[in-house]
């Protein structure tokens, strides 16, 4: 199937549905996981994150140039003095300076960043989810769809895409999301993610207390409910300005 | 004074809303389309009006059949909590009728119910 033409799709004001023909790497049938943590000699080179304006990477924090960040090392990064929190495999939450993996996709959607994209994707994804999967998948799929579309809808940069991918294998389905967005946005989403990665259930009740309290800001209510809700852990790649978010549902 | 009857129901695309005497609004489908808020925020300002002027002791919100609900709906739940519990006394008692097939429901009202639960009642139907 021959690829679409991003510019093609947005002005034929259809939201395309194509598998995804970008990756010529056969389905390995299996969930792609984080980058590979063997330390092997990786096959090519790991791409180099560029330093996010308001973000400290350990080299900046240390008073050094920033240094490339293996995408192999995971690390959730805090604001404030030093960074710290070096992540484990097992965190709900992961935020990693370098490009996402490459994962075969079954769906791909893309679109500008606009709010009508996003009842129509949602109505799509649970309804692919209840075709394909088992129930209990279908509520955290359409949930983590949904959540990360509309943040990424709600902070993607003006007239920029958005892509909203899902990958399955033989024990679950991912949902991966991209788009451009600000320094400022990826800031805020440190800030967000250091908070879910310490109680992401305390973190949507707070969340909640927020709204009763008609506290200000910019809410994390979705992603809080994506990780305490729906039980999804969140991959989160920033290269430049470009953010990818992945979420993975067990099926 | 309205009555609950002659109360005007917006339209909101996959969403059903149903009013039942004396005082339950049933809410069926999907909260998904950004933008409807205000006309649901409007709806349940004017609901919770005709309580307070009718007396009401208690409202049912029938959430049982509601499947999924985006966040912004959610705060649509816990602001019409929030009008009771800052009035002085509050008037009455919100009620929530909930499914526990629906894990939203569960996290939601579990978190509302612990910020709110002199003026906010639980019930499952399942």
């Amino acid at each position: 199937m021959k690829p679409i033409d991003p510019n093609s799709r947005a002005s034929s004001g259809r939201i395309p549905v194509a598998p995804d023909t970008s990756s010529s790497r056969p389905s390995s049938g299996r969930i792609p996981v984080a980058p590979d943590t063997s330390g092997r000699p990786s096959s090519g080179r790991i791409p180099v994150a560029q330093e996010a304006p308001g973000l400290r990477t350990d080299a900046g924090a240390s008073g050094g140039h920033a240094t490339p960040v293996r995408s192999s090392e995971p690390r959730i990064l805090a604001r404030g003095p030093g960074t710290r929190l070096a992540a484990r495999p097992l965190d709900v939450v992961r935020l990693i300076f370098g490009e996402a993996p490459v994962e075969p996709s079954v769906v791909s959607i893309t679109s500008r960043a606009h709010d009508d994209v996003l009842e129509y994707t949602h109505a799509f994804v649970a309804a692919y989810a209840k075709r394909r999967f088992l129930s209990r998948a279908v509520e955290p799929l359409s949930l983590a769809a949904y959540e990360l579309l509309s943040n990424a809808l709600g902070y993607a940069s003006i007239s920029s895409q958005v892509v909203l991918q899902l990958h399955e294998s033989p024990v679950g389905v991912a949902v991966r999301v991209t788009n451009d967005t600000g320094p400022a946005r990826i800031d805020m989403l440190c800030a967000q993610l250091d908070r879910l990665g310490k109680s992401a259930e305390a973190t949507f009740v707070d969340e909640v207390r927020r709204s009763v309290s008609g506290g200000g800001g910019r809410p994390a209510l979705g992603l809080a409910r994506v990780v305490h809700e729906a039980k999804v852990g969140l991959e989160v790649y920033v290269v430049a300005n470009q953010v990818t978010v992945i979420g993975r549902v067990n099926s | 004074m309205t009555d609950i009857a002659a109360i005007e129901i917006p339209r909101v695309e996959g969403l059903g809303i149903e009013l039942i005497l004396p005082a339950t609004i049933k809410l069926t489908g999907m909260i998904t389309k950004n933008g409807t808020n205000p006309d649901l925020a409007g709806f349940f300002r004017t609901v919770h009006g005709d309580a307070i002027s009718r007396g009401l002791r208690e409202v049912f919100v029938d959430v049982s059949r509601l499947t999924f609900v985006n966040s912004s709906a959610i705060r649509l739940f816990i602001d019409w909590a929030s009008w009771i519990k800052n009035d002085k006394a509050p008037p009455y008692i919100l009620r929530f009728v909930t499914s526990r097939r629906f894990t939203w429901q569960q996290t939601a009202f579990a978190a509302l119910t612990s910020l709110m639960k002199d003026v906010l009642v639980v019930e499952r139907v399942d």
